[in-house]
């Protein structure tokens, strides 16, 4: 989108401004705020400033020119997601005093089109022997003034309507109120960092702290994955010289384990926000209007709450398919429901090929249960990089025993004594049946803000997720949202960056989220982990790439560890060397993807990588030897 | 709550202090006490000249002070105790200005004064009003202010304030006349107290018996910059004033000449001459020459220096017609029938 700059009108009489000098030359990129020239009328020097980030497309007017105040002086490409929220009017009502219902606007302190500092008084008002000045809480322009000074009007008559520009700060001395709409990993993080910045913070939560991520999500997975890991490598030690009889699963400690590891972390988490004095209130919150909520508390009764703020971080819910026999069976659970099962089913299928259902298929396979995973597209994790899903998926068939049916759409799921059968069509027509006494329902996520009326709120939603700009702002003035509501990357740790990115604007900082470097983690066996482009999305962008691959079993330690399938990839442009994703299939490929991801967002090449000297014997270095292969000079291959 | 019996009887001093405290005092509770010499306060939003007798004040040489809470125009003296508090305004949509009010009216009864609370938030004693009072809120900070005539003489107070002109048309919040009295009448037998003996009792009643506050170096520095740049000044005593049209007509040795002002912030927006004299010149020039002068004597002087006025209307002086602009006479122009002319 272009956007024109214009010449500003600095002052009521003024009627042109000479430019005197270009901050930036077109082509160069800007961020909102940066300067962009210097513009004089004649005593007046003044620096104007970039409303958008993007690049400056060209100006219209050198140094020196004189242009009329209103012309076109430049025009900017605007940075998609930086276009400004739509909604930035913000009406000024006339206050409430008491018992009068009504006052009499008595004097504007600023005409139409004056611009307008926070802090600065807009208008008067007398009601009987009271005056009120009312002053602004936001930088912008005074569009439209309705009620002309005189004008008696009854409490909460519009009397004029401001125009913010993008972000509005209050000066003021007072800690800014902020209202948290969640307490997951983005909500409790956005609550803790506000209440550093100085805000006086409620976080509304109307089930667990910590969220979906603590309490139903990543961590009682992990911990499940932790327990059939202990479990598969107590009973595959022979190799390694470790011989263990009678080993057992019990499963009821296994639970209790998960339970036990999740209601820590959550009580870690609540002190966290009582020693940073975060008020936490237990409720579901909704919106009465702009940054008014009303929440109904546990106990029946509701509380309002009046924010200068707003941070919305109301998560995600599974989505469930609309597939015949799935809703009313006992058979079928989600995600939640598989985290708690009170018995160890002997058999599970797994609709969906996604994180959750291949972290789950895992986890179940290695306590002993028999696994198949039906998906409907012809791969497993879409978003992950193509090659090391094959791998992927070949290690878990062959070593986790686990059955893969790709390119197989379920069309019913019939419920049967002992358990149920899941139908699916593959591409040629031909029915297929998987019998199982579990059916795990794990197609993905949908952002939540059930019971929120962000529409009261003056939030706009697209597409069943809250819209917002990279600084995280809705369309609403003062209200943010963060996490899996927005749709962005539904990652608790993509959720928890946004959260201190919201916190930081909304205590009058300047921060954006930056996504490019969030990795990405899934926990098989073995594990999977990849940050930046992958080799398809690196080729769909029409780029010359350096793919550098080092394969595991060339991994001193990851032949120690017995985990030798994997591989390292390293993709790098090929002009600059630059490294644009790096993606692991290896023994704890979560933690190592911390050191490429570093190298994406620091913008390294694989000269700077391989520069770096890797511990041995490590697994990490592993990534070294694939920036190596990306030149061609890997020493632990042979290439020939 | 923190008490503070200002000494000086100042009136731009004392209103400048009691901004700066609005200002400067922005945690905790305060009360400020104090006394003005004789001059009229008027209220945020009134028409100065509408509400004052000019021609008495000038005489008298009252300063005239405009305020910055609501509410009329109230001539003060010594006899006059003013109170002020400044807190936290709390939710405005729940203000009461009985809050304030009910400790005085509690504080004069328990003196033996029958004083009962008005609507208008008036305190009355035997059906004279003794006390009134005004507001502004700040942001979260609210100066509640009022007036307890105590021994002020009623007569100067009838005569400072006009009686509603037909000449001035404005927007502007108009002073309602109450008849007034005194709370020294009302005292209970034994108590012949002086106006400061009655401060100081205040000062432990509404004061709650707090400590006593006197303003730091920053404070008073604060105040003399406000009474000097703000409070002293005609652009805020005069100038603040709402726009307003005033209408007369007056008959000079040239003949009859009506005048039509438009007075915004001050200065004349418009202004209209018609009558029965012999106009040489086309009077829109010297409308034109006008518009946009401060309404005062002294710049409408300078204005109107070495204009040929008899051009435009035939025997008049400048001091005539800056006296017919402003609706101050001087002694030079007052001569005879003060009201000729008056519609």
């Amino acid at each position: 989108m272009l956007e024109t700059v214009k010449m500003p009108k600095l002052k009521a009489d003024m009627k042109s401004g000479t430019i005197k000098k270009w901050l930036k030359k077109p082509g160069e990129s800007l961020e909102q705020g940066d300067g962009l020239f210097t513009v004089s009328d004649g005593k007046l020097v003044k620096t104007i400033a970039a409303e958008w980030s993007g690049v400056l497309e060209s100006v219209a007017a050198g140094e020196g020119d004189s242009v009329e105040c209103g012309a076109p002086v430049a025009v900017i490409r605007v940075r998609e997601e930086d276009t400004p929220a739509v909604e930035t009017l913000v009406e000024l009502r006339m206050p409430k005093v008491g018992s009068a219902g009504e006052g009499t606007l008595k004097k504007w302190f600023k005409r139409k089109g004056d611009p307008v500092a926070a802090g600065e008084m807009l208008f008067s008002m007398a009601s009987g022997k009271l005056v009120q000045n009312i002053t602004s809480e936001w930088n912008g322009v005074l569009e439209e003034v309705l009620l002309p000074a005189g004008t008696a009007a009854s409490a909460g008559t519009v009397a004029g309507v401001l125009r913010i520009s993008g972000r509005g700060s209050r000066k003021k001395e007072e800690p800014l109120r902020v209202a948290v709409v969640g307490g997951g990993p983005g909500g409790y993080v956005a609550a803790i960092r506000a209440a550093q910045l100085g805000g006086k913070v409620t976080l509304v939560e109307k089930q667990w702290i910590g969220g979906t991520c603590l309490n139903v999500g990543c961590i009682p997975t992990k911990a499940l994955l932790h327990s059939a890991e202990l479990y598969y490598e107590v009973s595959h030690g022979q190799e390694a010289g470790v011989c263990a009889a009678g080993v057992s699963l019990d499963w009821a400690q296994v639970q209790r384990n998960r339970a036990r590891i999740s209601q820590t972390l959550s009580e870690g988490v609540r002190g966290l926000l009582d020693l940073n004095g975060v008020e936490v209130i237990r409720g579901q919150a909704a919106f009465a209007g702009p940054k008014r909520l009303r929440v109904a508390l546990e106990d029946g009764s509701e509380q309002e709450l009046c924010p200068d703020r707003v941070i919305l971080a109301t998560g995600s819910i599974p989505a469930m398919p609309p597939i015949p026999g799935v809703e009313g069976n006992p058979d079928c659970i989600d995600s939640t429901g598989a985290l708690t099962l009170e018995r160890l089913p002997k058999s599970m299928v797994l609709i969906g090929g996604g994180v959750i259902g291949v972290e789950l298929a895992c986890a179940y396979a290695r306590f002993g249960t028999e696994v198949t995973v039906v998906e409907m597209l012809p791969r497993l994790l879409p978003p992950m990089d193509g090659e090391l899903t094959e791998l992927a998926r070949r290690c878990m068939e062959t070593r986790e025993h686990i059955r893969f049916s790709l390119s197989t759409q379920v069309v019913r799921v019939e419920k049967r004594d002992g358990g149920s059968v899941v139908w699916g069509k593959l591409p040629d027509g031909a029915e297929v049946q998987f019998p199982a006494e579990k059916v795990l329902v794990a197609v993905g996520r949908r952002p939540s803000f059930d019971g929120l009326a962000p529409e009261l709120g003056g939030v706009e939603t697209q597409r069943g997720a809250v819209r917002v700009n990279s600084r995280m702002e809705t369309s609403a003035p003062g209200v943010y949202a963060i996490g899996d509501c927005n749709g962005r990357q539904m990652l608790a740790h993509a959720a928890s960056a946004m959260g201190e990115t919201a916190a930081e604007n909304a205590l009058g900082g300047s921060a954006r989220f930056d996504g490019r470097a969030t990795p990405s983690c899934v926990y098989c066996f073995p594990e999977f982990a990849g940050v930046g482009l992958t080799e398809e999305q690196a080729e769909a962008a029409g780029k010359d790439l350096l793919i550098g691959r080092f394969p595991m079993a060339a991994n001193g330690k990851s032949l120690i560890q017995e985990s030798t399938e994997g591989m390292m990839k390293v993709i790098a442009e090929k002009a600059d060397g630059r490294i644009l994703g790096v993606h692991i299939l290896g023994p704890r490929a979560t933690d190592l993807i911390a050191e490429a991801a570093l190298a994406v967002q620091a913008g390294m090449t694989i000269g700077q990588l391989s520069a770096v000297v890797h511990a041995h014997p490590t697994v990490a270095e592993a990534l070294r030897e694939a920036a190596l292969a990306a030149e061609g000079r890997a020493i632990h291959i042979y290439e020939g | 709550m923190r008490a503070y019996c200002i000494g000086e009887t100042d009136p731009y001093w004392n209103l400048a202090m009691e901004e700066a405290a609005l200002q400067g005092c922005t945690e905790g509770d305060y009360l400020l006490l104090w006394r003005n010499a004789p001059s009229v306060i008027v209220g945020r939003y009134q028409n100065t000249a509408e509400e004052i007798d000019q021609n008495y004040i000038r005489d008298r040489g009252l300063p005239v002070v405009r305020r910055i809470t609501g509410g009329g125009c109230v001539y003060h003296d010594l006899g006059n105790l003013n109170y002020s508090y400044i807190t936290d305004a709390g939710n405005t949509e729940e203000l009461s200005i009985a809050r304030f009010t009910r400790p005085v009216v509690e504080a004069l009864r328990a003196l033996g004064v029958p004083a009962e609370l008005t609507g208008r938030n008036d305190i009355l004693a035997d059906g004279k009003k003794i006390s009134g009072c005004a507001q502004v809120i700040e942001g979260e900070r609210i100066l509640h202010h009022g007036t307890l005539l105590f021994s002020a003489s009623l007569e100067d107070a009838a005569q400072a304030l006009r009686v509603r002109s037909e000449k001035y048309r404005s927007k502007s919040t108009k002073s309602v006349r109450a008849r007034i009295g005194n709370i020294s009448e009302f005292l209970s037998a034994g108590k012949n107290w002086s106006v400061l003996e009655f401060r100081d009792y205040l000062a432990d009643c509404l004061g709650f018996g707090g400590e006593r506050f006197f303003p730091g170096a920053e404070l008073l520095a604060e105040a003399g910059r406000l009474a000097k740049e703000k409070y002293r000044s005609w652009e805020w005593n005069y100038g603040e004033s709402p726009p307003f049209q005033y209408h007369d007509k007056k008959g000079f040795s040239c003949g009859l000449i009506e005048l039509s002002l438009s007075v915004e912030e001050g200065r004349i927006a418009a202004v209209m001459f018609r009558g029965d004299f012999l106009a040489r010149r086309r009077l829109s020039e010297l409308e034109g020459r006008l518009r946009g002068c401060a309404l005062r004597r002294e710049a409408l002087a300078g204005r109107l220096e070495g204009v040929p006025l008899e051009e435009y209307f035939g025997s008049i002086s400048a001091e005539e017609l800056t006296a017919f602009l402003t609706g101050v006479e001087t002694p030079e122009t007052r001569g005879g029938d003060l009201d000729a002319g008056n519609g």
